[in-house]
């Protein structure tokens, strides 16, 4: 004879877990012994627990690893930069632009040629812009302290390589950049690559 | 509460790679069992996990503050599974050279083996529920939200799974004792 009605399966779920109530688990411990039918399925239930818990953790190959290193697109901006123009940058970028307005509106005002000076002055003033934007970055931009030397790329594999020997490295502007290591250890550890264009440098 | 991952996390969304890297280093094993126990072929889940990493690095910027990066991560890794399955559909399936490194062939054995044989044979959602609970310990609510479905289904889909395995591989077990 069946005690009670079957419980629901999330409730054998929840007693195969022990996560129910003392009482609860006791009602359905008295269900089980005159219940066949969900009594297999717990006992199978436990068992699919069972060989789930000998399920080894798979670990990802080294070179399948370094594939993804490899692989990881330059799309990112370099650490220190901003997300967006800081203030001074873009100060930096609109005054001159200001400044071409204002020369533009007082040559339209005293009856010169404004077809042309304004988009002279505004080429200018772009390109002082520009150039103070780079500044900015390049101040914020780690400091090669020494470089090592060039050899043949691309620049994400050399930092792999040398990753994989144990060398902190990696790319940073097409270049490859070496912390904590000496000249000699990264010449020994790119022994087998030609001279070529990745520069490598070693940073604070 | 707070996130492990948060602070190698803020780093990387500013372009950070050596932090991305230490990102990878931390989650690539997890991933890797997830793809491999989905997938049963070593060399697609190593394809699933390293366009996962690649797209969560592009995706870095959308990733909020506050979400757990974990749970985010094997998200993207879900969804590449599922492209990686896909494409395998659609291409025909190449004979897998030998293992020539002893670890390589440990994952071939480990793939080959009953229990892969039976995980196969589930349905998919009832596999991924069973390895992301029981192979990688991950929560009723983590599943809940990876897989877009209510905790009470969670535990439904884990239920069948682990007994349709229990009935595959062997009913010997008997019932547990109240813990």
């Amino acid at each position: 004879m069946v005690t009670g009605t079957h419980p629901e399966e999330i409730e054998l779920f929840d007693y195969v877990e022990g996560d129910l109530p003392e009482t609860r688990r006791a009602e359905i411990d008295a269900h089980l012994e005159s219940c066949t039918s969900c009594t297999e399925r717990v006992t199978r239930v436990q068992a699919g627990k069972e060989v789930l818990r000998e399920a080894q953790f798979l670990h990802l190959p080294p070179r399948s690893r370094e594939g993804v290193f490899m692989n990881l697109p330059e799309k990112r901006r370099e650490p220190g930069r901003s997300p967006a123009l800081s203030p001074k940058q873009l100060l930096a970028i609109l005054t001159p632009v200001a400044v071409v307005a204002a020369i533009a509106v007082a040559l339209v005002s005293s009856g010169g040629n404004s077809n042309e000076e304004p988009s002279r002055g505004a080429a200018a003033g772009a390109t002082a812009g520009a150039t103070t934007e780079r500044s900015a970055e390049d101040s914020v931009a780690p400091k090669a302290l020494a470089t090592f030397g060039s050899v043949v790329g691309p620049a994400d594999q050399v930092a792999a390589e040398l990753r994989s020997k144990g060398i902190d490295a990696r790319t940073v502007n097409g270049r490859v950049e070496v912390r904590k290591a000496t000249r000699q250890e990264v010449d020994r550890a790119l022994a087998d690559r030609r001279s070529g264009r990745v520069e490598i440098v070693l940073v604070r | 509460m707070e996130d492990p991952d948060g602070p190698l996390v803020a780093r990387a969304q500013k372009g950070d790679r050596w932090a991305f890297e230490q990102l990878v280093d931390r989650h690539q094993h997890r991933l890797f069992t997830l793809a491999a126990r989905l997938l049963g072929s070593p060399d697609d889940a190593a394809d699933a996990v390293q366009e996962a990493f690649i797209r969560a690095w592009l995706g870095l910027s959308s990733f909020r503050r506050g979400a757990r990066f974990s749970t985010w991560l094997h998200r993207i890794c879900l969804n590449a599974v599922h492209d990686q399955r896909a494409k395998r559909r659609t291409s025909p399936l190449e004979e897998a050279p030998e293992p020539a490194d002893p670890r390589d062939e440990f994952l071939a054995s480990e793939l080959s083996g009953a229990l892969q044989e039976a995980l196969d044979s589930l349905d998919e959602e009832y596999r991924a529920a069973v390895v992301l609970y029981d192979v990688l310990g991950c929560s009723y609510a983590e599943i809940a939200e990876l897989t877009g479905v209510a905790e009470g289904t969670v535990k439904s889909r884990i239920f069948r799974g682990r007994q349709r395995l229990g009935e595959l591989l062997g009913t010997s077990v008997q019932p547990q004792e109240s813990n």
